[in-house]
């Protein structure tokens, strides 16, 4: 009998993995459990109507975007914030806007707990309270610069990296909600789940020109001070490559003020796709940016297959390159703070939740000191050639337009900077899908977004 | 409306409470209800004038420290030289195989011998004698008085425990009908529960009390699936409950299992056999027979004849035969196996084999032999049968693989988590709707719905029966008790984790069912099948069957 009993100690020892494993079980969903039931492929919350316990979104002043009450999801009373801070705050369903609050905070916005789930009833559920760092007037700024047309607006602090305004057009407004026809078949709304600032994959045109001088500061000592002679077009790789007008002898300011395609094209060509490559990369490229759970479509540099006169026009935003307005912003950030980007933020606060918004800081992009030469160069861009006027005269802002040429309909109307004042330390991008010029379409909005961006700062 | 949802809430968070409460009784009851420790007989040395306590139905004598009676002083003593053992109200002495032998009042023995009173036993120089101890009455019955709960509360904790899963169902499926299944299963529980106190006079009911809450929650769970599936489960409950009470009646003479033991190997061999021959495929696997319009996998009540093939009493589990027909019985049904593609009960035969081994042996050494050629013999199938390749790939990846190989497995964890610690409620889940998921995903189709802890309470208990089984291992009548029923309560918890880790995408997926809850007919039986080696562990439970002090003579020395 004792040698059975003795050898009985197999069994248990089978049994001990097998209580172990329900522990190691026990814990994953402890630990993961809301990433598990936040899947899209969990049909629990595709069925309707469960945000309507939910718990409430802020701005950064306590206007609230969206909020449940008897059972039903409100949105903002005005609906011009409503439309504006579409994107933002995201629709019921999570299968339709992935980079959206209401979609990344869902756990937290219904109360998901591990212990209850979604078996909690749903008027006993406490759901959480998110405050962002956005403004609804800035976002309602935004939105009417745009008047309409399809397109993207960021702006961040560049300092502490809060987010003050994120817009993406078109949009539906979310108490109003269209028909599933209109939605598929009306032009208007072509696209309308689609967070153009981080998954809007644009070509970046002449903002890409940021990249190609950091590129040639980087690598090359003293090329600010090379002069080059733009006859207007230059032969690269065999074809040509063009400038708007016949633009003289240009240093690199003179290239960035006038924004010389001839001068970059060269550049490019002289740097090589291994040193463009790498440089892109650093400052964001072939990679998805991440904040606060929102993550960005993958800005793309990709240039080892093409040949020599695409890859000159590379070097100047066309070609094959794709950028997000995030990306583009980023890169502006990094600029006006030496070199290194303060990676942005949304979310403020959570309710109940310790949650304390950390500065991140992304990879540095370039020296301090060339940090300090482009934005000089960006400087002299908006005194020289957009003028100061373009700006509300309080302001000192440093910009680079871009008119980013594409295969079908008007080019795409860029602009990305930062302004330098103190109490508005704010990096941007805009872009106005087939908007036309840059300088004509983005000054504009990014001016009155700017004004309402200053506005609300001096308020805070 | 939200009246309604608050008590399904409610009832939601009591189930799990009243069925952890029914459980916890029942294993504290069969717990408390032990004989003490204490010796049966004596067996007094003579020749070194020494006293050893004689603990069990059946004991080894020799000089290895392992046997149960350990003679060190006498080196003419083999290491294990005979084995003591008791049938009815007598014993009886049986030579394993010593050099030097075993006499009995100067006579060598070569069968199994009647020790009487008085009888000198002669093991090597050692001369002994049989003494009763001295408090008979008491050291030989079973605690019966220690019994804390009655069969009746019990049966009545299960039943509640049971409706308020049905009202579950009813609130969500909004079918009155739910109710049928639970309410017959309820009406042959507490038949099963008369006839076990009446027509077999056994009172103790606990064991039975925790397959009933589990075999319940099946019922229930099948029934929210179609309400004839509840039904064709209570069909095989009760094929399982005779099954059940005829193996009790079947092993209660120990030394008939060695007859027995060929009978059980042809009839493994056959079952697996005729799923050969007349399986059809389903699934991938052909594993069922289709006989007058039931269904059945002969391969699951093979487990049954196999406990036969693993288990023996404890003169004869000493011979080396004994432990090559286990192998040879064991190859041919792999090779069955194997041929039907049934990958799922070959690793549940090579889980028991495995545990026989170790019990047969005790050597750690033959178990690695045995994971090797296992491990050499995975590799083979694998080269030969590619598609095996493809559950292996998804362990740790269940993500990647979330739209086709490992479909079942991301949405368990998906669903599983959805329910939370309380569940979504019977019959509000959504992995019910995946192919095959009430056999094969059965353990997250519970957490979904009847909540995790429910779920874990539920396979914890299979997990407390091997604990159980090993409590009782020394007290049982005979060493077959003990080896079939660690070789049983093993084989139900790793067929539990088979079932449970590789649903959740931990190990490859086998496609088991969860014993006594899956839905499976020919599962239900099987499980029951092997509950009867646990509860025939028990001395308890011949006891009541032939109660022993009635019969005594007087006068007669009982030792």
């Amino acid at each position: 009998m004792n040698i059975i009993r003795k050898r009985s100690n197999i069994i248990l020892f089978l049994t001990i993995v097998f209580f172990a494993g329900l522990v190691y079980h026990t814990v994953n969903i402890f630990v993961n459990a809301n990433d598990w039931v936040l899947n899209t492929r969990n049909w629990h919350l595709t069925e309707a109507g469960n945000l309507d316990y939910a718990g409430s979104i802020c701005d950064c002043k306590g206007n609230i975007l969206a909020y449940s009450s008897n059972g039903d999801r409100h949105y903002n009373d005005d609906e011009s914030i409503r439309k504006a801070c579409f994107h933002v705050v995201g629709d019921d369903s999570t299968v339709n806007m992935y980079n959206s609050v209401q979609n990344i905070y869902r756990a937290e916005l219904i109360g998901n707990n591990f212990l209850f789930s979604f078996g909690m009833p749903k008027n006993l559920r406490k759901g959480k309270d998110i405050t962002l760092t956005i403004d609804a007037d800035v976002q309602k700024a935004a939105y009417e610069a745009l008047d309409g047309r399809k397109g993207a607006v960021f702006f961040y602090n560049y300092m502490t990296g809060a987010v003050l305004c994120m817009v993406s057009t078109p949009v539906y407004d979310p108490e109003n909600i269209p028909s599933d026809d209109e939605l598929e078949n009306d032009e208007q709304y072509e696209g309308v789940y689609l967070n153009r600032v981080c998954s809007g994959l644009y070509a970046p045109g002449s903002t890409f020109k940021l990249v190609t001088a950091a590129t040639g500061l980087e690598n090359i000592r003293n090329v600010e001070k090379v002069v080059y002679h733009c006859n207007g077009t230059d032969i690269i790789g065999g074809n040509d490559i063009n400038c708007e007008f016949v633009m003289g002898d240009v240093d690199m300011t003179g290239a960035i003020v006038y924004s010389c395609n001839c001068y970059f094209g060269h550049l490019t060509d002289k740097l090589g796709r291994f040193a463009m490559t790498r440089q892109a990369e650093k400052m964001g490229f072939n990679k998805s940016i991440v904040f606060d759970g929102f993550e960005s479509a993958k800005s793309e540099y990709d240039v080892l297959e093409l040949d020599g006169n695409e890859f000159a026009w590379s070097g100047v935003g066309q070609a094959n390159v794709l950028e997000t307005p995030l990306n583009v912003a980023v890169i502006s950030a990094a600029i006006a703070n030496g070199g290194v980007p303060v990676m942005p933020y949304i979310v403020s606060g959570i309710s109940g939740v310790d949650h304390e918004p950390r500065q991140v800081l992304g990879e540095r992009m370039m020296s301090e000191e060339n940090a300090k030469n482009l934005s000089d160069m960006l400087d002299s861009a908006v005194a020289v050639n957009y003028g100061k006027g373009s700006f509300s005269d309080t302001f000192d802002v440093c910009a680079k337009t871009g008119t980013a040429e594409v295969a079908d309909g008007q080019p795409h109307a860029w602009i990305t900077g930062f302004c330098r004042n103190e109490e508005c330390p704010l990096a941007f991008a805009v872009v106005i899908e087939n908007g036309g010029s840059g300088y004509r379409e983005a000054i504009p909005v990014a001016a009155a977004v700017l004004d309402a961006a200053e506005k609300s700062l001096s308020d805070q | 409306m939200e009246t309604v949802e608050m008590i399904a809430f409610v009832l939601r968070i009591a189930s799990p409470v009243l069925a952890l409460i029914t459980i916890i009784l029942c294993f504290v009851s069969m717990n408390k209800g032990k004989r003490e420790d204490k010796a049966l007989a004596l067996l007094y040395n003579e020749t070194f004038d020494k006293t050893y306590e004689v603990m069990y139905w059946e004991n080894l004598i020799g000089r290895n420290e392992n046997s149960d009676i350990v003679i060190e002083e006498d080196m003419t003593v083999s290491r294990a030289h005979a084995v003591l053992f008791r049938r009815n109200r007598e014993w009886f002495i049986s030579d394993v195989d010593s050099k030097a032998g075993v006499f009995v009042n100067g006579q060598r023995i070569k069968k199994n011998c009647r020790i009487r009173s008085g009888d000198k036993i002669q093991l090597g120089s050692s001369v002994m004698t049989l003494k009763p101890a001295v408090q008979v009455r008491t050291r030989v019955l079973p605690n019966t008085d220690a019994r804390t709960i009655s069969g009746t509360l019990l049966v009545i904790m299960t039943a509640f425990y049971v409706l308020m899963m049905a009202v579950q169902a009813f609130i969500y499926q909004k079918e009155i009908s739910v109710f049928m299944p639970s309410l017959t299963f309820i009406a042959v529980m507490f038949g099963y529960y008369f006839a076990s106190c009446t027509v077999l006079k056994r009172p103790e009911f606990e064991l039975e009390t925790i397959a009933f809450v589990l075999s319940g929650t099946g019922i229930v769970m099948s029934s929210t699936y179609a309400m004839e599936w509840g039904f064709k489960q209570i069909i095989s409950l009760v094929i399982g409950l005779v099954i059940y009470t005829f193996l009790i009646w079947f092993i209660k003479v120990p030394d008939r299992t060695k007859y027995q033991r060929y009978i059980m190997a042809f009839a493994a061999l056959g079952l697996v056999a005729s799923a050969a021959v007349f399986g059809k495929t389903v699934n991938g696997a052909s594993n069922w027979v289709y006989i007058g319009g039931m269904s059945l996998q002969p391969a699951e009540l093979a487990k049954i004849a196999y406990m036969f093939i693993c288990a023996g009493t404890l003169d004869r589990i000493r011979k080396n035969r004994y432990v090559v027909g286990l192998f040879i019985i064991t190859m041919a049904i792999f090779c069955m196996l194997y041929y039907i593609s049934d990958i799922g009960m070959a690793v549940v035969f090579f889980g028991a084999f495995l545990i026989a081994v170790y019990l047969w042996s005790g050597s750690r050494k033959a178990v690695a032999i045995v994971m090797l050629l296992a491990a050499a013999a995975v590799t083979v199938v694998v080269m030969v049968k590619p598609y095996i390749a493809d559950r292996f790939k998804v362990v740790g990846h269940v993500w990647e693989y979330a739209k086709d190989e490992s479909y079942q497995q991301a949405h368990s964890l998906i669903f599983g988590a959805s329910g939370g610690f309380f569940g979504l409620g019977i019959g509000n889940g959504n992995l019910r709707y995946i192919t095959i998921s009430e056999s094969d995903l059965m353990f997250s189709v519970l957490s979904e719905e009847a909540g995790l802890l429910q779920a874990l309470i539920l396979v914890c208990t299979i997990g407390g029966l091997v604990l159980y089984a090993r409590s009782v291992t020394v007290q049982s009548r005979s060493v077959f008790y003990s080896m079939a029923a660690c070789t049983a309560s093993g084989l139900l918890v790793f067929q539990t984790a088979l079932h449970i880790f590789g649903g959740l995408g931990m190990i490859p997926m086998t496609g088991l069912t969860l014993p006594f809850i899956s839905y499976g007919g020919t599962s239900m039986m099987a499980c029951w099948g092997l509950l009867a080696f646990i509860k025939s562990a028990d001395e308890r439970t011949y006891y009541r069957i032939k109660p022993e002090h009635s019969h005594r003579k007087r006068g007669e020395v009982l030792i």
